[in-house]
């Protein structure tokens, strides 16, 4: 048995890996985590598989010529050698070349995938269920740091805090992400009360946003026994998740807006309801006060004591207007008589004849004489004057 | 009271439907004197209610989890707990 020093291990891996043909030059695909980009320039990365993992290492000098960068999450194929890294004990990669997994691929089998599902008739609008108007609890499948609970919490609590928010934390990108989302969901449909479900990221790569573009995923939000609203990715972004759920909303605000009504309307509706309260309370009694008052007043008219009083006035009224009647008549036909006694006076013949006047008469007939035409000389004429009568005969006519 | 009872922990929704039904019947012109004020001492305390309800409203959040038989528990979650990078339970 041979007993070596630290160093001398080390540098007997180092040639054992140097000589290697096949980790000598070698490509690894896996997925990507924990990148740090220190000041240096130099990018370090670990690829995962599974439980598995690499270290790797690239310099900055190849890493600024890469057309790809290294994105927690993303699928990659690196090209390195595998090396020891003396002063940390450890193996890992050296990369010098940088490929993506074909994003080609992954939009042949989104399109395959859409195909399918919506052949099977997942996709259907009938499919589509109404969101209750006033869910009691909200599902809400996200990861549970970032953004996307933040805005929801944010949204529901300003807009209807009467609900109750419920995190199915998930995964949301990666392998891991469409089991983790499916049984996410299925929990939350074995929840009590929850009303509707949003299942949400914020925005991404096509290979972030891919566990919505899974077949598990898409069954698992068809299968949900309350509606479910999509809000992944950016705006323009679509996933078959998207075509499945219930409603599509473009963001996780947008997503809490719709599944929240209003407290201002709720103000508005109580605040409402308790002013025609008291106003159907007020009508009614204001209507009944009436009622009771006219039947008082009915009441009080009837009464035998008001029913004479009542005669009583009338009588006294008839009375006045008899007595009125009467003076007023009585003052009328002394005026007359008055006024026709003047004018009997005017016209009395005596009166005039007291004035002077004469009335001249036919001695023979009597007939009056009011012109001498009407005489002869010597017809015997009688003047009638106010103190008597003086006969005459007519005289000579004027020469 | 017994309807002070009945009101005390009714929900917002059930509070605002009863509320909305005895206005509407109180607002049926042929409903008897009797009738009308026993509606508006309910729908009294059920305005009061709503509006103590709207006022104090805030979102309760929780996290539901699995336990061993896939049965759903809840647990309170507060949210800046986010920031301790607490791992997704599903």
């Amino acid at each position: 048995m041979r007993i070596l020093g630290v160093a001398d291990v080390t540098r007997y891996l180092k040639e054992m890996l140097l000589l290697d043909p096949v980790v000598g030059d070698i490509w690894v695909r896996g997925e990507v985590s924990n990148v740090s980009r220190p000041a240096s320039g130099h990018v370090y990365w670990t690829l995962k598989d599974g439980t598995t993992q690499l270290k790797c290492i690239m310099f900055r000098r190849e890493a600024l010529f890469q057309a790809v960068q290294p994105e927690a999450g993303m699928e990659l194929l690196a090209h390195g050698r595998i090396d020891v890294y003396e002063s940390a004990g450890a193996y890992q990669l050296y990369v010098d070349l940088l490929e993506r997994q074909g994003i080609g691929v992954l939009y042949a089998r989104f399109e395959a995938l859409k195909r399918q599902l919506e052949a099977e008739g997942l996709f259907a609008a009938e499919r589509k269920r109404p969101l209750p108007e006033r869910p009691r609890r909200i599902g809400l499948v996200t990861s549970p740091s970032g953004a996307v609970l933040h805005d929801v919490v944010s949204v529901l609590g300003r807009r209807w805090p009467h609900t109750e928010l419920i995190l199915a934390p998930a995964t949301v990108q990666g392998q891991e992400a469409a089991a983790s989302i499916c049984r996410a969901l299925e929990c939350l449909g074995r929840l009590d009360g929850v009303g509707v479900v949003i299942v949400a990221r914020g925005g991404g790569s096509l290979e972030d946003l891919w566990a919505f573009n899974e077949e598990a995923v898409a069954r698992s939000i068809a299968a949900s026994p309350v509606p479910v609203i999509s809000a992944v990715g950016h705006e323009t972004d679509f996933t078959i998740a998207d075509f499945v759920a219930d409603l599509r909303a473009p963001t996780p605000s947008a997503a809490a807006e719709l599944v929240a009504p209003s407290i201002e309307d709720d103000q508005l509706a109580v605040t409402d309801l308790r002013t025609r309260l008291v106003e159907a309370a007020e009508a009614r009694l204001a209507d009944e006060r009436q009622r009771l008052d006219a039947l008082r007043r009915q009441l009080a008219s009837r009464a035998p004591l008001a029913q004479i009083r009542r005669a009583r006035q009338q009588l006294d009224e008839i009375d006045s207007a008899l007595r009125f009647r009467v003076t007023t008549r009585l003052a009328a036909d002394r005026r007359r008589l008055e006024s026709l006694r003047r004018q009997q006076a005017l016209l009395d013949p005596l009166g005039t004849l007291q004035r002077g006047y004469a009335i001249v008469r036919r001695a023979d007939d009597g007939t009056l004489v009011t012109s001498p035409q009407q005489t002869v000389t010597d017809d015997v004429l009688e003047i009638q004057l106010a103190g008597g009568r003086l006969p005459v005969r007519a005289g000579l006519p004027a020469q | 009271m017994a309807e002070e009872a009945a009101v005390g922990d009714v929900p917002f929704e059930s509070a605002l439907a009863r509320l909305d039904q005895i206005v509407r019947e109180m607002e049926d012109s042929a409903l008897p004197l009797q009738r009308l004020l026993v509606l508006f001492e309910e729908g009294t305390l059920l305005g009061k209610r709503c509006q103590e309800l709207l006022d104090l409203a805030e979102l309760r959040i929780q996290q539901v989890v699995q336990d061993a038989d896939g049965t759903p528990q809840l647990r309170r979650f507060e949210v800046g707990a986010t920031l301790n990078g607490t791992d997704p339970a599903f």
